[in-house]
């Protein structure tokens, strides 16, 4: 297996302890009405990472830029544990939460979410030599949102194929609720709190797999760690799932979301979207892109 | 000294250094059975030393001990340094004899009446139904009726030594060893151990007594030692040390200008 | 808010308390487990301490676990030492491979050296004059130790040994930093999807108020059986 633990480990951990070390300076309340403190994780790549520098960099960093220009305000974004995120927009530390975060039916009750500006699903993610890599159904579509026969006998595949085993996957992503729900009886789950400590237990063997949104997963597949991975099963959007992702706002702030709906739209428009995924997820994961 | 009593203590030559200071100079001392032999001498003299050299709770550097006909397993090393030969034989030797110490010494995790049975129990071997009946036994003689519950902690400094000296007793030892047990002792309770010593006296133990109590000296020894600079200055019957024909030297101590 | 549950937050409380009272035997059995390996690791430490060779190794193990967080020693054992080819594919792997193994043996190393310091200052304090009067009698070693020097020194190092128990009790819940589903991980868990923080964290702060209680109840019952007479 050609994967160096101690360079992993500095791969994987190191940006966090980064972010801990950079957010003790960094973040603070919002302070003027005219700037906006947008919310993300850093710890996402290519959504949304933490350059060595401590600058944040990505599709998201990138894209509100874009979107923070159409409106004419002033932006200002900040990094921070996801499992503090809903808070911190809850409470106005934030006011707007910019990372990558699916539209489930859950969050619906406790955000309010624009105009989805992806649409990406989930796939299982093995080591390469792993049983679980030959599971069926390889690479086919499963929307959870069209039930029928077809939809559970997938799903049956699915759980049989990865019966027994440990599925590793981020506490309070978009995946751990539909595979609790889903999944739950069959496999065992452990939940981690930031990916980077998930895809070392992944490389180590810790966990026989993750299901986790392709959007995160090729980029890892092409770095040399993440060489040893491979993708396997169905590719699953819908559901607890959810459809697409979005930025999240507090209920109450309709204006601002109206605004950035318009500037949304706008960008999905004119190809904006379209060009920043090419750029950053190597595919266009606009949700009209026909996939 | 009776030649037709057995010999339970034979001591000779017990010479003991701490660091440059020469505590012990060569003592030799005999006891036979029923022997109250007191020690008196000055603070530093070495009459404690000697005491815990008998039954090697000190090393003594040069000298052999017999207690009831057995020879303490003393060697020394290629630096004339002394060890224990024999751990084993080292117990057995200090099985035959008892020490009652200046300040108790009751095993503070043990009610009295576990104090009295322990050694039976865990050195002699002795069933412990046997053992516990035997210190209740212990406990009457010693005037602690009912205190068989109690912890050390709860008695006074006179009730923890005569629960000590049934400790010491529960064993029947050969020779009894006694490290001024009434130094630690308020004024008022001084008597009441001096008492039941004398009654084991009457009784015909063996007993080695290092004390500053003159009277019970005089009144209950069959033999005085005066232990001076590491040596004995003087021994005899307690009429003649503490008669007219006594050492000047003792006397000076009895009673200092 | 958790999903369609709609019970109201009574409901919502009421679930979570089930919820983080489910993990009790997770965070327990974690509890239990380090206590007895890490007393045990103590007294080997502090018998060691009695020999040259042995005391040496003895005072780095104490000086390298008391003087690193129990956290860092966590991610040690539980990242660090994955990630070594003769432990990831060695026989131990299937413990190794476990996170609760891995929380339960960094605590317990961590744990010992506290452990092995509270025992070595009672083994300090036990007067000597109790020692010789057990060698005066013809006590054995093995006797003196088991009979005089042992029981002794439980007594003398309960109240500190307590206190350090009631520490690991809670220092527990740094496992779930590795992803153990303890009382704290459970709890995080509720977090991540009712975004409850405050309430949530009080529920499992409420348990582990329940767990010390009664473990100080326990031990302080051990102390008054020990020692009915109590004080000096």
């Amino acid at each position: 297996m050609a994967f160096s633990g101690m360079r992993a480990i500095a791969r994987f951990l190191a940006p966090g302890l980064l972010l801990v070390l950079g957010s003790c300076q960094g973040s603070s309340a919002p302070n003027a009405h005219d700037e906006l403190v947008i919310g993300t994780e850093g710890l996402y790549p290519p959504w949304n990472f933490t350059r060595p520098d401590g600058s944040l960099a990505g599709f998201e960093p990138d894209y509100l830029r874009v979107l923070c220009a159409r409106i004419h305000r002033r932006c200002r974004m900040v990094a921070m544990d996801w499992d503090g995120m809903v808070g911190a927009l809850l409470t106005g530390k934030i006011d707007v939460i910019a990372d990558a975060v699916q539209i489930t039916p859950e969050r619906s009750g406790v955000l309010a979410f624009g105009r989805p500006y992806a649409l990406t699903t989930g796939v299982i993610a093995t080591l390469r030599g792993s049983p679980l890599a030959a599971l069926p159904d390889g690479g086919a579509r499963l929307d959870f949102d069209h039930r029928g026969p077809a939809l559970d006998a997938k799903i049956a595949h699915l759980r049989n194929g990865l019966a027994g085993k440990v599925i590793g996957v981020e506490l309070s992503g978009a995946f751990d609720t539909f595979l609790n729900q889903s999944l739950g009886s069959a496999v065992s789950i452990r939940y981690y709190r930031t990916m980077g400590e998930r895809d070392l237990d992944l490389l180590n063997g810790r966990i026989d797999a993750t299901l986790e949104d392709e959007s995160y997963l090729h980029p890892l597949l092409a770095t040399r760690d993440g060489a040893a991975l491979v993708l396997a099963g169905p590719r699953m959007i819908g559901g607890t799932m959810g459809r697409g992702e979005a930025l999240a706002f507090r209920p109450k702030d309709n204006a601002l979301r109206a605004q950035f709906n318009d500037a949304i739209g706008a960008t999905l428009a004119d190809g904006t979207v379209r060009r920043l995924g090419l750029q950053w997820f190597r595919m266009d994961a606009s949700p009209g892109a026909a996939r | 000294m009776t030649e037709t009593r057995p010999t339970v203590l034979r001591a000779r030559g017990i010479t003991k250094r701490f660091g440059d200071r020469e505590v012990l100079r060569g003592i030799d001392l005999d006891a036979a059975r029923g022997d109250v032999v007191s020690i008196l001498g000055g603070s530093g003299s070495g009459k404690s030393t000697f005491l815990r050299c008998l039954n090697l709770l000190e090393l003594p550097d040069a000298g052999t001990i017999e207690i009831a006909g057995s020879p303490a397993p003393l060697a020394h090393d290629a630096r004339g340094r002394a060890r224990i030969a024999n751990p084993r034989a080292l117990n057995a030797l200090r099985a035959k004899t008892a020490m009652v110490f200046q300040n108790f010494n009751l095993w503070s995790h043990m009610t009295v009446i576990d104090n009295i049975a322990a050694a039976p129990v865990h050195v002699h071997g002795m069933a412990r139904a046997e053992a516990v009946a035997r210190a209740h036994d212990l406990l009457d003689k010693v005037g602690m009726t009912g205190f068989a519950g109690h912890w050390p902690r709860q008695l006074s400094g006179g009730q923890q030594q005569r629960v000590a000296i049934a400790r010491a007793l529960a064993t029947d030892p050969d020779l009894m060893l006694f490290d001024e047990p009434t130094s630690a002792l308020d004024p008022e309770r001084v008597r009441e151990v001096l008492d039941l010593m004398r009654a084991l006296a009457g009784e015909g133990r063996t007993m080695l007594i290092v004390t500053h109590e003159m009277a019970f000296a005089r009144d209950v020894s069959s033999h005085v030692v005066h232990v001076r600079d590491g040596v004995i200055e003087s021994m005899g019957p307690p009429a003649l040390m503490f008669g007219p024909d006594a050492s000047p030297v003792f006397r000076g101590f009895l009673s200092p200008p | 808010m958790m999903g369609e549950s709609g019970t109201g937050e009574s409901g919502f409380l009421a679930d979570t308390a089930l919820a983080i009272v489910a993990a009790v035997p997770v965070t327990l059995a974690l509890f239990v487990a380090c206590a007895v390996g890490a007393s045990l690791l103590a007294g080997v430490l502090v018998a060691a301490q009695q020999g040259r060779v042995g005391g040496l190794v003895a005072r780095a193990w104490i000086f390298v676990f008391r003087g690193t967080p129990l956290l860092l020693q966590i991610f040690m054992v539980y990242y660090g030492l994955a990630a070594l080819g003769p432990v990831r594919h060695g026989p131990l792997w299937p413990a190794f491979r476990d996170p609760l193994f891995c929380a339960f043996l960094a605590m317990t190393c961590c744990c010992s050296a506290y452990i092995a310091e509270v025992l070595r200052a009672a083994l300090a304090a036990i007067p000597p004059g109790q020692i010789e009067a057990a060698r005066a009698c013809g006590m054995a070693r093995w006797t003196l130790g088991r009979r005089i020097v042992v029981p002794q020194m439980v007594r003398l190092a309960l109240p500190a040994y307590g206190n350090e128990l009631v520490m690991m009790l809670k220092s527990t819940s740094l496992a779930s930093s590795v992803t153990v589903l303890d009382v704290t991980g459970v709890a995080q868990q509720v977090i991540a999807h009712s975004y409850r923080t405050v309430e949530v964290f009080c529920l499992a702060a409420a348990v582990y108020l329940g767990l010390t209680a009664a473990l100080t109840w326990l031990l302080r019952r051990i102390e008054r059986r020990l020692d009915p007479a109590g004080g000096r």
